[in-house]
Parts: C-alpha cells; structure tokens; sequence
C-alpha cells in the first residue's frame, strides 16, 4: 500500500499555523507536493522572507511528522523554500535536530512553551462565538453551568464553530468526561455568570489580532507569490 | 495640511519616515537583498495600484521623490525621521541619522530628527549618543531591542545598561522612545513581538514616553493592555494603516480596539514612507468611518476631532510643535506655496457633486 496525493494533502491540512491558527493548505502555505509510491515531497513557502524561524520550524516539523504517519510513507521531505533560514531549517528537521541543536548560538531553549502561548490564544479565539452563541440561547448563569455530556453540538451552537472549539479545548488536555464544564477560561479556571461581559471582550481584542494577522499574511503571500496562488504543483507518480 | 469636503483642517504630522538606500551597491549581503524585498512586498501588497513603484526606485528613492511626495502630494505638514540602521546587511547603514540629516539640516521646519542608541554599546555608547544629541537637538530615538549581534540575541528595556542609557534620555529629554516592535529575521526560540517589557520601562521612567510602533502588531491585544494601564505609552500606526485601502474590515476592528482600550489622544499616524504614499493614506484615513457595527459592538466612535489628533495633534503635544504657528510658517516655506491640500469645500470635485446633487 502506498500513500495517495489526497491522503497527503489531507495530512497537511491537518497541520497548523501555530501563529494563526489555520492549516497550511488554508493558508496556501504548501507550494507543491508530490507522490511516488512511498515517497513524499512538499515544499512550503511563507508569507515574507523573514517569518520567524521558530515558527517555521515548528510548521516543517509537524509537516514532517504527519506526512511520515501516512501509512506507506517510506520517505517523506518537506523543504522550507524562499526564507532566510530555509536551508539550515529543511536540513534541521529532515535530520530529527531539536531547535536549540539547529540553532545552537541564536536560541536557548526549544519551543514547546511557545506553542502553547498560542494554543491558549487559539484557544480564546475559537471560544468566543459559541460562547456568544450559548448566552443569547439559555443566559449567562446556564451558559457557565453547561457540561459537555456526550461532546455533541447542542441545537444552538454552529457544529462547526463546537466542533473546533472542542479541538482546541483537547489541545490543552483539558477534561473533555462528560461532566467537564463546557466554558472555562484558558488556564480551566471557571467563568463567573456576572463577568461574561467583560471575558468577551478580552476574547474579542485576542480574536481582532489574530484575524488582522492573519489578512496581512495572507496578503503578503499573494503579493510575494502573485496570481496562480491557489494552483498547487501537484504531481503523483503510480509505484 | 488637509482640508476635507466640509472644510475641516488637519495638520499632518507623519511619525514614521525614512530615507533609506537598498540598491544592489550598497547591499553587504543576501540579507540586504531580502530584507528590501520584503519591505517591497509590504508595498506592492497593501498599496493602490497607482501608486506602486518600479523595484528600482524603490531600492533607492532621491531626496526630490521624497520631499515632494511628503509635502507637495502627501500633505504631510512635519515629518519625523526613525532611523534603521541595518549595518550587517548594507555597506552605509539602511537609514542613519547621518543620512537623514542630510535632509533635516536643510528642511529644519519640515522634519524631525530621531536618533538611536543600543545598550551593548555601553560606555563608549553613551557618549556617541550624547554627542548626537548635542549635534542635531534631538528629542526622540528609535530602539530595535531585537536586533543580533555577535552571540547577544537582542535585548530588553530592562537591562541595566538600558536603564542607563533611558536614564540618559531623561537628562538630556529625549523624551520619546519610539520601541519597534514587529518581525524580526533571527532565530529565537521566543516571541520576538513580545512587548511586556514595554510595560516595566513605562511604570520607571514616567518623564519618558513610549510609543510602541506598528501598535506591537500583530500582538495588538497584548499591546492595549499594556497601553491601558502606563498613561506614557502610545501607539505608533506605521504598517497598520495602509489595512485601510485592501483590508477595510480589518482596518476598522484594529482602530476600535485602539480607540477602545488606549482613545484617541495616544495614537500616532504615520506612513512608514516609503513603505507607502502618504497622500492615500491621509485621504482615505478623513474619509474613513467605522462600520455601525463595529461601532456599537465596541462604543467607540473615530470623530473628526479624533482623526485631528492622530493625524498630527498628539504628535505635536509630544514633539512641542505649535500647529498654528508652525503651520502658517510652512504654507510660506517653498512647499506650502505648491502643497495640494484636499478636496476643501469648494473643491472642483465637491462641487461638480452639489451640482449633481
């Protein structure tokens, strides 16, 4: 059994932009990809030259790990191309290297807690519609009270906008039993009814960052990259 | 000056500019090719397509392009120079004082000149900026505390030799400390958009104030709640204002979270030139309203006297520029005499449209 492009592709759409919290394939961030038998390439660009390594190197290596989890994948690279650091990082990572190793004069430590400050943003970020979703249906004393029983959406909340909530609810292992409080804050900490207010409008500065972030990225891409942008080099060799 | 449709009048006072050379000949290295293109990219992506330059112009612009964009077109009334100086790509720095001189020494009514320190420098530091200060009666720097060099990965505002030189600053009063804080090229393991620091250095120096450029983008959030607690902190607009053109939306929520949680009087506009024309920026900024929305989600409101003060008015309370007496001695100067000033209120364009109407 070997990979196909779609299973690739999907592969890749499961991983983030940690910074922004979409997929690579959203953000038009892989420029090609190509499949021949248990062999794997990808390249991927970013928006600007200069995108922080650390961030980069964070993408190149969740791109490595999932495509290396393709059943049948027998070699997978993904190169970082047109950056400042693209070489050393495709090397880096090809090479199993953690990011302090790559870096060992420009960094002092690796980026697990760096991922997870924008986890905790991601986090606020995708609450805050179900949130507001949940008040205007049963009021702030039930919304702070809700528990998540079976985890499906209830009738008031956009199955997807539930469905990617819950997600990054998981990524911060929080309780995800039956009996977990729905809402909480980005530490579990519970929300008080008489403050839901103010919480959103903490949630609604984090979410007007990420999402003019997100518009200059992705402008700068499309002024760097031009028209074509959405046509992927795709290419998928039979074994 | 810009006069609008209804007559209302608006000294500019542009916080961010530049002089810089990028050409070919005076890049040290890929890094000099690639920073400029980047900043390119910053231009060709957010700009009108008319007032998009060819690559080459870009890399290295002369001082006529520059004074008449600035004053004749751009409406800009005073402008203020924030040097970078890039040493370790470009052979003559990107942007220096130096070069900038050049222009304030023979446009003094018309520009600003900032200067910049860095605190790995130390003693001998200290004294080379005191010498600057002396020299061109500066009243404001420009602090790139990300910035590499040699095994140091930048550094902060909380270092003592930072303390040191702030301290510097308040005896001399160079009291506005322009702090960059936006992408930087090295490989830190941290977030190099952190602006905490910001809040340490404006609870201890209370003489001095600080204004974050690029409103810490794209850590806007992280920035305002800084900005809400230190009355001495401010946000410079340079790279979030040309949203305005291709970004509306997006524009429109960044202001109401500025106005929300910092208000009108602590906002600085600027176009980053030659980043972007001032001319469109200024035009669509007077014209610009926030969508109903938008301003009843948040409860604020950008007022015509709110635009005042970005435009030019708090710039002027922080650089003690009197904007009637300055002003009327600019429309005298070789500018003012030939500087478009806006569609006014009997402009042909407004009235071709009362007719209409």
């Amino acid at each position: 059994m070997t990979p196909t492009l779609d299973a690739a592709r999907e592969a890749l759409d499961g991983v983030m932009d940690p910074e922004l919290d979409r997929s690579l394939v959203a953000l038009d961030f892989v420029q090609s990809l190509e499949v021949e038998g248990g062999r794997i390439r990808a390249a991927v660009r970013l928006p600007t030259y200069w995108c922080s390594p650390n961030f980069a190197y964070l993408m190149v290596g969740d791109a490595v790990e999932a495509l290396r989890g393709l059943p049948g994948a027998t070699a997978v690279s993904v190169e970082l191309v047109d950056h400042c650091e693209g070489e050393r990082i495709t090397e880096a990572v090809a090479a199993g290297l953690t990011f302090r190793q790559a870096f060992p004069t420009q960094a002092d430590g690796e980026l697990g807690e760096l991922r997870r400050r924008f986890r905790l943003k991601a986090f606020v970020v995708r609450q805050e519609p179900v949130l507001r979703a949940a008040r205007g249906a049963v009021g702030d004393a039930a919304a702070v009270a809700l528990r998540l029983g079976d985890g499906r959406a209830p009738a008031w909340a956009d199955p997807e906008a539930w469905s990617e909530y819950l997600g990054r609810r998981r990524n911060l292992d929080m309780d995800a039993g039956p009996d977990a409080v729905v809402f909480t804050d980005s530490q579990g900490g519970a929300l008080p009814a008489g403050g839901l207010a103010d919480y959103l409008r903490l949630a609604r500065s984090v979410r007007v960052s990420l999402e003019s972030n997100t518009e200059f990225c992705t402008g700068l891409l499309a002024a760097r990259y031009g028209d074509g942008l959405e046509e992927w080099q795709t290419k998928e060799v039979a074994a | 000056m810009y006069r609008d449709r209804d007559g209302n009048e608006y000294f500019v006072v542009d916080s961010h500019l530049h002089w810089w050379d990028a050409s070919p000949e005076n890049q040290k290295n890929k890094y000099g090719a690639g920073f400029i293109s980047c900043f390119y990219d910053y231009h060709s992506g957010l700009s009108p397509e008319e007032y998009v330059w060819p690559r080459e112009k870009y890399e290295k612009y002369d001082q006529e392009t520059m004074l008449s964009d600035l004053f004749i077109d751009g409406y800009v009334d005073v402008g203020i120079f924030q040097p970078t100086y890039l040493t370790d790509f470009y052979v003559n720095g990107f942007n220096t004082t130096a070069r900038d001189a050049e222009l304030k020494e023979k446009h003094p009514d018309r520009f600003i000149l900032n200067s910049a320190w860095d605190p790995r420098d130390e003693e001998a530091g200290l004294a080379a900026f005191e010498e600057k200060v002396e020299r061109w009666g500066i009243k404001g720097v420009k602090l790139y505390t990300a910035e590499w060099r040699g095994d140091s990965r930048g550094w902060s505002l909380d270092d003592p030799w930072a303390e040191r030189y702030l301290e510097k600053c308040v005896e001399l009063g160079v009291k506005n400390i322009h702090v960059h804080k936006g992408p930087t090229i090295w490989p830190l393991n941290k977030d190099a958009f952190d602006v905490q620091e910001i809040d340490h250095a404006a609870t201890n120096f209370t003489d001095l104030n600080f204004i974050v450029e690029h409103v810490g983008m794209p850590r806007t959030e992280d920035f305002c709640w800084i900005a809400v607690q230190e009355p001495n902190v401010y946000g410079g607009l340079a790279v979030l204002m040309p949203f305005i053109h291709p970004r509306p939306k997006y524009f429109a929520d960044v202001m109401a979270e500025l106005l929300f949680w910092l208000g009108e009087d602590r906002l600085l506009f600027s176009s980053d030139y030659a980043l972007w024309h001032p001319k469109w920026l200024v035009e669509k900024f007077v014209d610009f309203d926030l969508p109903e929305q938008v301003a009843s989600e948040t409860g604020v409101s950008l007022t015509v006297e709110a635009k005042e003060k970005i435009l030019g008015l708090n710039a002027c309370k922080l650089y003690d520029i009197d904007p009637v007496e300055h002003g009327s001695r600019l429309r005298a100067d070789q500018f003012g005499q030939k500087a478009a000033t806006g569609p006014g209120p009997h402009a042909e364009g407004a009235l071709a449209e009362e007719v209409a109407t």
